[in-house]
């Protein structure tokens, strides 16, 4: 009995050896063909997707050779990542810093002189000081010619760019300019501190060759805009203008609200623009009434630079009949984008709808096609000549354009 | 009592050996297992890695506490992008490949990429011996453009006209600019018999045009041997796959049987492959001594030695290499010009002195991370700058064109003259 026993003991060991070897033989043999293929994954549930990024990041941490950037920079390199993957241009990541630069843009402040530079000639570039700014306050007149920026002298070479990145600068650092005034012999210099500035949205003057015809030109549709157009508007009708040249060529757009607000100052009433959101049904954006202050002839001035916010505006003028528009096609931005402050000082630029004009063309990619289709050439731009800006006020004296609506 | 504490003991001994016993079982039949399983864990893969992948311990999947903090803005970012982006969204495959391509972009190095399924897949069917596609070896220029740099003799890329030097700006529509090799790679390959249409751009010819091919059944070349005229032998390995070495050897004797007065090793248009397979070529030519030396990061180095039983380490010896010979390929020229075993004719080498490990991620898609750069027996870093050859010439697509090969004749003159 007792070696009946031993012997049964002995068989249940041994089987119960046999088959936790042949287990472990088992075992191995799904776990290695496990690895095996793609294909065998595909027979699978699939992992979660997402695990594979944390395997990736966690190889490099222990494998990659050189220093790795730190987890926040590879964070944004994830978000870039992702948000290239849209293959989206206009929607993008920006981190902390530059959207401090960005925002003073879009609210209109830099540290400058306080005058616009405008380009005459070759060479040549004037200096149109504004009110109560340094440049005025140092003694800067209207006119007065840039011959050189903190000794740096003024070539035929030198472009606008070029002027705008020497006067500009830090905020109470001290600019030498040397200027050439009509009427006087020698050079003037003048010591000009720079104080922040507000970027103008919006510059004007009548125009020398035809006084009734007042010229504005909008740069960029910040929080600024619509006011100063407002100025611009009150200042050139007192002053007897009776039709009105609006410049928008090379403004690449800016706040959806400011070019509703710019388009109310000349439409009556009325859809401006019609909004697609995703999911969303389709929306409209009237004219927010103002006290109307111009029914005058309209000529709206646009380029391949006229995109964006520029495009609703120019866009709406043509459709509802209230102007033409001279120059060149526009460049064909029909998104909007919505700006969302992240968690930790960076922002996210979203495609988040398409616009479409008042009669529902779908400018993007398209831009829309000038009343007038004029170019300005090489030649017409070394010899400061402005063959838009001639024939749109030919337009305007001929017949006044399109009659105001009333 | 004492009985049944005793026997209560002693079951629970005996459960305990049973345990033992079992456990002991179960890992040797684990064990065996291993051995016995017909896939080891290497793979054989194309180029360009130069370092043999081994299964290594697997990392974790989950972020740690601090990394899932920080990473949390990324969630942020792309719940808003499901909630208002107008357009359409890449689902969760092409947002983590996305995330994974972005996240590699910002270390600044080419060679640590990420390869998607699809891609993974074409470098495996590529190391099988043969593959479905054109017949032509191709290179990203430092201008981002894809390049023909060579083709396959007899292959359909060859007779649709296509030329070493032309730019392929687009298969099927699609651009290829700024792709990665493989992902342009992938758009050229097809299916046997399927015609693919290029978009070409020639110089010496004003407007791109199309160049048709119907595509093919190729095999991989590895290696390429004849005896020249005047009793030199001539070898050209076309990339350091695992055959490399053996395929070498058996060339090597067939040709040193035929008593040749000198030998050139055409390294031309060689991406490089295996870095062991790059010690075990040299080591043919090499009798000892330092072959390359490998750094990692933490300073940690391992040099190579030259190994025994190499087959010609006598004969006169030149390498030919140019602008193409990467990786593997500037090892062994850049051993053979190092010890003075050899004379280098061509062009300056392509600069790839950095050693990537392979990993396959649990979904097919690989991770190549550049983990060391390796450095020749004179402890020269050529990455980045490549090796320059000790003769210097030119090979133009006149020459190609008129089917002269100037580098290869001035590798003869070396060899019969001495200079």
């Amino acid at each position: 009995m007792r070696t009946q026993a031993k012997v049964y003991t002995a068989l249940a060991v041994l089987l119960i050896a046999l088959l936790a070897f042949a287990a472990g033989f088992g075992a191995n043999w799904f776990l290695v063909h496990q690895r095996l293929t793609a294909d065998d994954f595909a027979q699978q549930d699939p992992p979660e997707p997402f695990v594979v990024f944390w395997e990736a990041w966690h190889i490099l941490q222990r494998d990659y050779f050189g220093d790795l950037p730190d987890d926040k920079q590879m964070t944004y390199g994830a978000i870039r990542g992702v948000v290239a993957a849209l293959d989206d241009p206009y929607t993008s990541f920006i981190e902390p810093q530059p959207r401090e630069l960005e925002r003073h843009d879009l609210q209109g402040h830099f540290g400058g002189i306080g005058a616009w530079v405008e380009q005459r000639g070759p060479g040549v570039f004037a200096l149109v000081p504004m009110r109560d700014r340094p440049a005025a306050q140092a003694g800067i007149l209207e006119g007065d010619v840039l011959v050189a920026v903190d000794g740096i002298d003024i070539t035929a070479e030198t472009t606008l760019e070029d002027v705008l990145t020497m006067v500009r600068g830090p905020v109470g650092e001290i600019v030498h300019l040397t200027v050439r005034r009509e009427g006087e012999e020698e050079l003037l210099a003048f010591e000009v501190t720079r104080q922040e500035v507000e970027i103008p949205a919006v510059s004007w003057r009548l125009l020398d060759e035809a006084p009734d015809v007042g010229y504005v030109k909008i740069n960029l549709f910040s929080e600024r805009a619509a006011d100063e157009l407002q100025e611009a508007l009150d200042d050139l009708t007192a002053r007897d203008a009776r039709r009105i040249v609006l410049d928008l060529r090379d403004n690449g757009g800016g706040l959806l609200q400011a070019a509703i607000d710019v388009s109310s100052q000349f439409i009556a009433d009325g859809v401006i623009l019609y909004e697609q959101k995703k999911g969303d049904q389709e929306k409209f954006y009237p004219v927010e009434s103002k006290d109307l202050v111009v029914d005058m002839p309209l000529v709206i001035l646009v380029n391949g630079g006229t995109a964006s916010a520029s495009e609703i505006v120019a866009g709406a003028v043509q459709d509802r009949e209230r102007g033409l528009l001279v120059g060149e096609k526009t460049f064909g931005k029909g998104s909007v984008q919505l700006i969302y402050d992240l968690s930790d000082g960076s922002s996210l630029h979203v495609t988040a709808a398409r616009w479409l004009t008042p009669n529902h063309s779908q400018i993007d990619g398209a831009g829309l096609t000038p009343d007038v289709e004029i170019p300005v050439t090489e030649a017409d731009r070394e010899q400061g000549r402005d063959p838009q800006l001639e024939r749109a006020v030919e337009l305007l004296q001929q017949q006044g354009a399109y009659p105001p609506t009333p | 009592m004492k009985d049944t504490v005793v026997s209560g003991c002693k079951v629970v001994l005996f459960a305990f050996v049973a345990l033992l016993i079992a456990g002991g079982a179960f890992a040797a039949g684990f064990g065996t297992g291993a051995v016995v399983s017909p896939l080891s864990p290497a793979r054989s893969l194309f180029d360009p890695p130069t370092l043999q992948p081994t299964a290594t311990p697997t990392v974790s999947l989950e972020p740690t506490e601090t990394e899932e903090e920080t990473f949390d803005l990324f969630w942020e970012v792309w719940h808003l992008l499901e909630k208002e982006y107008y357009g359409e969204l890449p689902d969760e495959t092409g947002m983590t490949y996305g995330a994974i391509q972005g996240l590699l972009d910002t270390l600044d190095d080419e060679n640590t990429v990420f390869i998607e399924p699809k891609v993974a897949d074409l470098i495996r069917e590529s190391s099988s011996g043969t593959y479905e596609g054109i017949g032509a070896w191709v290179r990203i220029r430092e201008d981002g453009q894809l390049m023909i740099a060579a083709l396959m003799e007899g292959q359909p890329g060859e007779a649709a006209g296509l030329r070493p030097g032309d730019i392929v700006l687009q298969a099927d529509g699609v651009s290829l600019e700024g792709m990665t090799i493989w992902e342009a790679i992938s758009h050229i390959r097809g299916p046997e018999g399927s015609v693919v249409q290029l978009k070409v751009l020639r110089e010496g010819v004003a407007e791109p045009f199309t160049v048709e091919v119907e595509r093919a059944s190729i095999p991989t070349p590895t290696i390429e041997s004849r005896m020249l005229d005047d009793g030199i032998a001539y070898v050209k390995l076309y990339e350091f796959n695992s055959k490399a070495n053996d395929r070498l050897k058996d060339t090597l004797e067939e040709l040193l049987a035929q008593d040749p007065r000198g030998l050139i090793l055409d390294l031309r248009n060689n991406p490089g492959g295996f870095l062991h397979q790059a010690v075990d070529v040299s080591s043919q030519f090499i009798s000892e001594g330092k072959i390359l030396t490998e750094r990692i990061s933490d300073g940690t180095e391992r040099v190579f030695e030259a190994k025994e039983g190499g087959l010609a380490l006598d004969i006169p010896l030149v390498v030919l290499v140019n602008a193409g010979s990467a990786s593997a390929s500037e090892i062994v020229a850049g051993a053979v010009q190092d010890t003075g075993r050899g004379t280098l004719i061509g062009e300056t080498t392509f600069g790839k002195g950095s050693v990537q490990l392979v990993h396959a991620l649990r979904d097919g898609s690989e991770l190549r991370v550049t983990i060391a750069r390796w450095y020749t027996p004179d402890d020269r870093l050529i990455h980045g700058q490549g090796l320059e050859p000790d003769i210097v010439v030119e090979l133009t697509v006149e020459d190609m064109d008129a089917g002269l090969d100037p580098q290869l004749d001035r590798a003869v003159e070396y060899l019969l003259g001495g200079q």
